[in-house]
């Protein structure tokens, strides 16, 4: 994307006035976003973007700017602007970049290279199946993403690595309308994967699975309200440690004292039958990558271990704050965004139980069979996040549907009440939001029980 | 601007086949800092820079966008944009305007963001920052950060339209982080300034520390329906997520309740909304929309009517309407949608102390979480995670926590039996503000211990 040597110059530069720790990453990536309401293609939008951003550190002090500008001169220039905001000193700083070989995932055909007219016809048969699914599906709305980004980053230590991530999204959305009562159901598959990824897949069954959740919710009552046990299931259930616990792990609050997990490394926090994993190695995994988004090779880390708290998700800036090194874990959304802390692919291991055991085990609560999102202060540790598509349990079996269920909760409390886990893990797909802007993260787990939580709903007990 | 990169562009696009063409230009400046301990933390500071066309061919309309400006990339991008108009199916008649004959006049004052130096804003937070870790032994570190961006829109078309618009704004937040033995609480504030004078940092960092002592000792209380009164805060924020509810497109798309209810009370006599793109020094001011369509206040619940939607070019041809001037796009990658501006409820007459007072024993919800998940946008179903206080005797006491609220948007419109004179704009997404007062919504199922 740009010379070795001009980037050795940028470098340079930028340490010309200060600071100990220089890093470019340089992006260019081609996006495809297409949206079918109703049978017809109503949004069909494709672009590049384009730019490069850089990172001074001087001390624990980050310094970070972006450009769309890459030509010699404007960088020279961009990188001692960015100096300067480090410091009034000279200092003269050689940077040697050593070039190592790119390693990609494996990804067979380019979506740059299909025709649009292919993508269009995947969100065809989505809306064909979910529309004549049932009279009660009122509107189908299918959406197509693809994107193929390249990044180049290097550093002033010598690190000089390419990467390629190809990943594609296709995303099935219904409403129903019962008695006038609208619900919507969804439904997806995504990976970091070229369009191999819909050769031979079943498409129609996107359609169905999102049209049947919008109607089982559209005939659903509201959810009742209190504290009971909650049987969470597999794949993205997985969002519950994510939010409890997972960005309680990262460094970027870990480094400053705002999280609940902190000075807890090798303690137990969690229930003894709980394992935890964040593992950006997952060959064609949604949230994978060959290198993290400072270049650093993913890693597989086990968080949690029989209930004792093993790692933390580390980045280099917050590292240096904590005396820790950097374990594959820093990710950005683009180069607008400096790089911080952030999960990849992140689950439960499985654990001995079958869904079964799990749901006849409980008198009365809640079985949710498809999570939404959620979000987590973790600084307090209190968490929340919503169902898409769930059920009451009666007697140790699965009754009436129920909508607008919440779950909450606080980290340290709910990882203790995880009392037993199923043994069908599966992975969700999901897009995370934090400082260092919207990344693709895999949720997952097995079906979990948690012993007691505070459901919200709006039917009193 | 390049006016003579333009013309080329429009000119290439027309030897391309499209009847009409435009382009639309976003160059911003962004900046930002946070300091931690006394000391800077992060510093940012860019100049992005992105273009994005549409245009018509064979009466379709197709979107491209670039951040590569080199003259292959926009070769590319006119290509782009001509199969993504051919693929397309929408049925609705699409155009690009013409310019209007006028426009408002906005006597806006934009904040000039030299006037400070960096050093000076990163002082600023570190004053504010110690001033607040002084506050209370019980403090334990207060985050924060500063940010000011500036930001200019350039629409150029076929049909002559040439118009230029820069927004300014600025934000600043501190989260103070309280501990005491066990116990951890974090509340933030929020403030939006459009010039210095307006900045006060020290003021938001003392009542950040006084919110979040404020919920020291925080207790859940019994599940159960309680009367509540929501902050104006909280308020805003589900207008925000809401907000599609008036948007000609959703209702078009049977994707809201409101589809064949204007001319009806659909919210409380006491309800009033108000678009107003022309509020002097609002954040979301602006003299026209990103077609280029001037833009227009309105009131679009009046005293609880529906008056009617929210319009961009195509949904009001299609339903035979004048455009309201709210087609916008929340960046220059991003197609035309439905947007308010500066969106807001007006205030009432009453002290939020007289709600309260009024309401005698009942609960005052002061922040809500999970607003990306817990509610349906459509049905205005939601349970959410809340904080606040409860109301005894007419008085706010003790401070509750880990508890969820639930209930209906429009339900919630329609109950609402006392609107105070307490008012912000504390909500944003990436085009619009949301401001609200405090409101007495009758009775909400709260689930606790």
């Amino acid at each position: 994307m740009i010379s070795p040597v001009l980037a050795q110059k940028v470098l340079e530069a930028a340490l010309s006035k200060g600071g100990d720790f220089s890093e470019i990453f340089i992006e260019e990536k081609y996006k495809t976003n297409f949206e079918m309401i109703g049978g017809k293609l109503e949004q069909a939008v494709t672009g590049r973007d384009f730019g490069l951003g850089l990172r001074i550190l001087s001390g624990t002090n980050a310094i970070y700017v972006h450009t769309n500008q890459l030509d010699e001169e404007s960088l020279i220039a961009f990188a001692r602007q960015a100096s300067s905001a480090v410091g009034q000193l000279g200092q003269s700083i050689n940077v040697h970049l050593q070039a190592q070989p790119l390693k990609t995932h494996r990804f067979e055909i380019f979506p740059e290279q299909v025709e649009k007219q292919k993508k269009v016809a995947l969100m065809r048969r989505i809306h064909q199946a979910a529309s004549k699914h049932d009279p009660l599906i009122t509107q189908v709305i299918a959406r197509y993403l693809d994107e193929d980004q390249h990044v180049f980053i290097a550093n002033s230590e010598g690190l000089m690595v390419e990467d390629r991530r190809v990943r594609t999204r296709l995303v099935a959305s219904c409403v129903a309308t019962y008695e006038g009562q609208m619900q919507t159901g969804s439904a997806d598959m995504a990976g970091l994967v070229g369009f191999e990824l819909y050769e031979g897949a079943d498409i129609e069954a996107l359609g169905v699975k999102a049209a049947e959740m919008a109607k089982r919710m559209a005939m659903a009552e509201d959810c009742v309200s209190g504290r009971f046990p909650v049987i969470i299931d597999n794949a993205f259930g997985g969002v519950i440690f994510h939010e409890a616990c997972g960005h309680g792990l990262e460094a970027e609050f870990v480094s400053k004292k705002a999280s609940v997990f902190c000075e807890k490394l090798g303690q137990s926090i969690a229930s003894p039958i709980l394992t935890a994993i964040d593992d950006g190695t997952i060959a064609n995994g949604w949230g994978s990558g060959m290198v993290d988004d400072e270049g650093h090779p993913t890693q597989r880390n086990i968080l949690i271990e029989n209930g004792i708290l093993k790692s933390y998700l580390v980045d280099r800036h917050n590292g240096k704050r904590m005396n820790t090194a950097a374990n594959g874990s820093s990710r950005r959304q683009s180069y607008q965004f400096a790089p911080t802390s952030r999960m990849s692919n992140t689950f439960i291991a499985p654990g001995k139980s079958t869904l079964e055991e799990l749901i006849t085990s409980v008198e009365f609560g809640l079985y949710t069979k498809t999570m939404g999102g959620g979000s987590v202060n973790t600084a307090t540790g209190d968490f929340n996040f919503s169902a898409r598509e769930a059920y009451l349990i009666r007697n140790g079996k699965i009754a009436e549907a129920v909508k607008g269920a919440t779950l909450i909760g606080t980290g340290l409390e709910v990882l203790q009440k995880i009392d037993m886990i199923a043994n069908n893990l599966d992975y969700g797909i999901g897009m995370c939001g934090a400082s260092s802007g919207s990344i693709p993260t895999i949720v997952g787990q097995p079906a979990v029980r948690v012993s007691e939580m505070t459901v919200g709903g709006k039917r009193e007990a | 601007m390049d006016q003579e990169w333009v013309n080329a562009l429009l000119e290439k696009a027309k030897e391309r086949g499209f009847s009409d063409f435009e382009i639309y230009i976003e160059s911003s400046k962004h900046f930002s800092i946070s300091v931690f301990d006394g000391a800077l933390d992060k510093f940012s500071s860019s100049q992005p820079y992105g273009i994005s066309v549409r245009g018509i061919y064979n009466s379709k309309m197709g979107n491209a966008y670039t951040e590569k400006t080199d003259s292959a990339a926009l070769e590319l991008l006119v290509e782009d944009c001509l199969t993504n108009a051919v693929i397309s199916e929408t049925e609705e008649i699409v155009e690009i305007f013409a310019p209007a004959a006028t426009y408002p006049e906005l006597t806006e004052a934009v904040f000039d963001l030299s006037e400070m130096t960096s050093n000076e804003k990163i002082d600023l937070l570190r004053n504010a920052e110690k001033l607040a870790m002084d506050l209370d032994s019980r403090v334990d570190q207060v985050q924060n950060k500063y940010g000011d961006a500036a930001t200019k829109i350039g629409i150029f078309n076929s049909k002559g339209l040439s118009l230029e618009y820069e927004t300014t704004m600025g934000y600043i937040y501190f989260a103070p982080i309280v501990k005491d033995g066990e116990e951890t609480k974090n509340e933030l504030v929020l403030h939006l300034f459009k010039n210095k004078e307006e900045i006060q940092a020290n003021l938001i960092a003392k009542t950040a520390v006084e919110k979040t002592i404020e919920m020291m000792g925080a207790q859940i209380l019994e599940s159960g329906s309680y009367k509540t009164i929501i902050s104006g805060k909280s308020m805003a924020e589900l207008m925000e997520v809401m907000g599609n509810i008036f948007s000609a497109e959703a209702a078009d798309k049977g994707l809201t309740h409101f589809k064949d209810q204007v001319g009806e009370m659909v919210a409380s006599p006491l309800v009033t909304f108000i678009e107003n793109p022309h509020l002097q020094n609002g954040f979301a001011t602006m003299p026209f929309d990103s077609e280029g369509v001037p833009t227009q206040k309105k009131q679009i619940i009046d005293q609880g009517k529906l008056t009617g939607f929210l319009h961009n070019l195509k949904t009001a041809k299609k339903w035979n309407v004048a455009p309201t001037g709210n087609g916008f796009k929340s960046s220059f990658k991003s197609p035309i949608g439905i947007s308010a501006t500066n969106f807001y409820l007006e205030p009432g007459k009453e002290t939020l102390e007289s709600l309260m007072a009024f309401v005698s024993e009942g609960i005052y919800i002061t922040a809500l979480d999970g607003l990306n998940a817990g509610i349906n946008a459509i049905t205005g179903e939601f349970s959410l995670s809340c904080r606040g206080f409860k109301i005894e005797s007419g008085d706010k006491t003790t401070p509750i926590h880990q508890m969820t609220v639930s209930g209906n948007y429009f339900d919630l419109l329609k109950s609402i039996e006392a609107v105070a004179d307490d008012f912000a704009f504390e909500a944003l997404d990436s085009i619009a503000v949301y401001g609200a007062p405090s409101v007495y919504v009758g009775k909400l199922v709260l689930s606790g211990k």
